[in-house]
């Protein structure tokens, strides 16, 4: 149902742009892009249990986005969309709940949803072959509401084999305080103090914030009449709540066995810094060597105040046995470094083992696997099938003149074997579809 | 490790700067094609997210830097 409406605004959208376009010159036709994406994965290292536990996830995400060229200077750019996720781990933020804690069960349930939309309004200035852009931005799901700003400036040479490209986008977070369960019970004693409100209602949440910027620069180069790179890298810059509040860990209390204990008197919340920077460094390079075959590679460095370094390498080949038929292979190598806050399951260490309270040895932890030392493999293949006249064809109903044509079809599959034992797989399709105005 | 990446770079760059040449508009058949486009395919975005999510890094790589979470 919220789908359907999704797709009616977005049509209802393109229609109210397209009237006003048909005064206007058009260089472009309408495009429409319906998108599904459906993701699974296994682990046993879930955070919110303390590093050990089911990571089982699945994530069913439609989206549509709409693309109008308005007149030849100004674009608009709509973007809506869901995810729908079951997550066996967040089920567990309230696993450790007792008679006590009971009344105060999250929202946080086995299935969510997470919505989001942008927009983007470009003005392009074709004298001084610059492109202005402005960016709006919005998601919300169970714990957390993301609204965005960004701007972006794109020059371009005179003959269109060199650009440069500035965006700059400014994330404001809002974060609900959302502890494990066993934490909502005030009569006990923590580690450190956590807010008073501790969930009675579904609107009795602290709160708290994330504000993340993200400078991105871009340089693209044409080589040759085969080969062009970019050049990209960022600058993300993050302040305010950066540990997820209901992720656990497990203090090394001496006492550490494979089993959990239920309310066990070493457990804490995780905890890391209310700063950090990232710098991505990356290279794009796409050669056209052989008339049926492209080679797109990309290269990517990493490095954080976290303590991550990471490289990259992706190489995709797109094979073409035919002008309308693209298949392409995927690899991708992905290899990092543990952050300094990271430690196993039931590591963390604390001032001396075995006298309560507890206290960390250390300021910040984590057992969150994501910021563990790993190597991820991800290979795949995907295929485009794009005929010069499109797959189908039909009129839009009330115009005497536009036609919707189904113009392609892109899917792609991909698996990641991740060395800590994460595993995961990805299927997307694309059906992009563009209007059309009937020649006379 | 590091070595190695910034020879390759290195080469990478040199070859590619000594090879640049101007490229006429009708000479560009090959770098129009859709599979030349510098950007990641609509298609991919969706693994930029997960990436994004499941890995310490993120960014370079057209999809977000930050924002909002997803990451349960």
């Amino acid at each position: 149902m919220r789908l359907q409406l999704i797709i009616i605004f977005c049509l209802q959208l393109v229609g109210i742009i397209n009237t006003y376009a048909q005064q206007q010159v058009i260089p472009e036709d309408p495009e429409i892009n319906f998108l599904f994406n459906y993701y699974e994965q296994e682990g046993n290292h879930s955070a919110v249990t303390g590093g050990i536990g089911t990571e089982a996830l699945t994530n069913m995400a439609p989206m549509i986005q709409v693309n109008v060229p308005i007149d030849s200077v100004h674009i608009v750019n709509v973007s809506l969309g869901e995810d729908y996720y079951s997550s066996a781990s967040s089920n567990k933020i309230v696993k450790y709940i007792d008679e006590s804690t009971r009344k105060y069960l999250s929202s946080a349930s086995k299935a969510d949803f997470r919505y989001y939309g942008n927009i983007a309004y470009s003005k392009r200035n074709l004298e001084r072959y610059r492109t202005n852009t402005y960016m709006l931005g919005f998601s919300k799901e169970f714990d957390v509401i993301s609204s965005s700003v960004g701007y972006g400036y794109l020059k371009t040479s005179k003959n269109e084999n060199s650009s440069f490209q500035f965006k700059n986008q400014l994330y404001y977070d809002i974060w609900k305080i959302i502890l494990p369960g066993e934490f909502r019970d005030s009569s006990k004693t923590h580690f450190r103090e956590y807010p008073m409100r501790l969930g009675n209602s579904s609107t009795d949440y602290a709160r708290d914030t994330q504000i993340s910027n993200t400078l991105s620069l871009v340089y693209t180069q044409v080589i040759n009449k085969k080969l062009q790179i970019a050049l990209l890298s960022d600058f993300v810059y993050q302040y305010g709540l950066l540990y997820t509040p209901f992720n656990r860990v497990f203090f090394d209390d001496g006492q550490y066995n494979d089993t959990i204990k239920v309310l066990n008197s070493a457990v804490d919340v995780e905890l890391l810094p209310n700063t950090r920077y990232k710098v991505p460094l990356g290279i794009r390079i796409h050669y056209f060597p052989l008339d049926f075959m492209v080679v797109r590679m990309q290269y990517r460095y990493y490095f954080d105040d976290f303590g991550i370094r990471s490289h990259t390498l992706q190489i995709e080949l797109p094979i073409k046995p035919s002008p309308y038929l693209t298949l392409f292979p995927i690899i991708r190598y992905y290899t990092q470094t543990a952050s300094h806050y990271f430690y196993e399951y039931g590591t963390v260490p604390v001032v001396e083992q075995n006298v309560y309270p507890l206290v960390p040895a250390v300021p910040y932890y984590t057992s969150d696997y994501d910021l563990s030392a790993f190597t991820n493999w991800k290979y795949g293949i995907g295929f485009r099938y794009s005929p010069l006249y499109g797959l189908a064809r039909a009129n839009i109903p009330y115009t005497e003149k536009k036609l919707l044509k189904f113009k392609y079809v892109d899917m792609r599959y991909v698996r990641y074997n991740r060395s800590d034992g994460l595993n995961a797989w990805s299927a997307t399709i694309d059906c992009g579809f563009v209007i059309e105005t009937k020649n006379e | 490790m590091n070595t190695i990446v910034r020879y390759i770079i290195t080469g990478i760059a040199m070859i590619a700067l000594h090879s640049c040449v101007s490229v006429e508009a009708y000479q560009k058949a090959y770098i129009n094609d859709e599979d030349m486009k510098l950007d990641a395919r609509k298609v991919e975005y969706y693994e930029i997210g997960i990436e994004n999510y499941r890995e310490g890094s993120s960014g370079a790589n057209g999809g977000k830097g930050g924002g909002g979470c997803g990451c349960n």
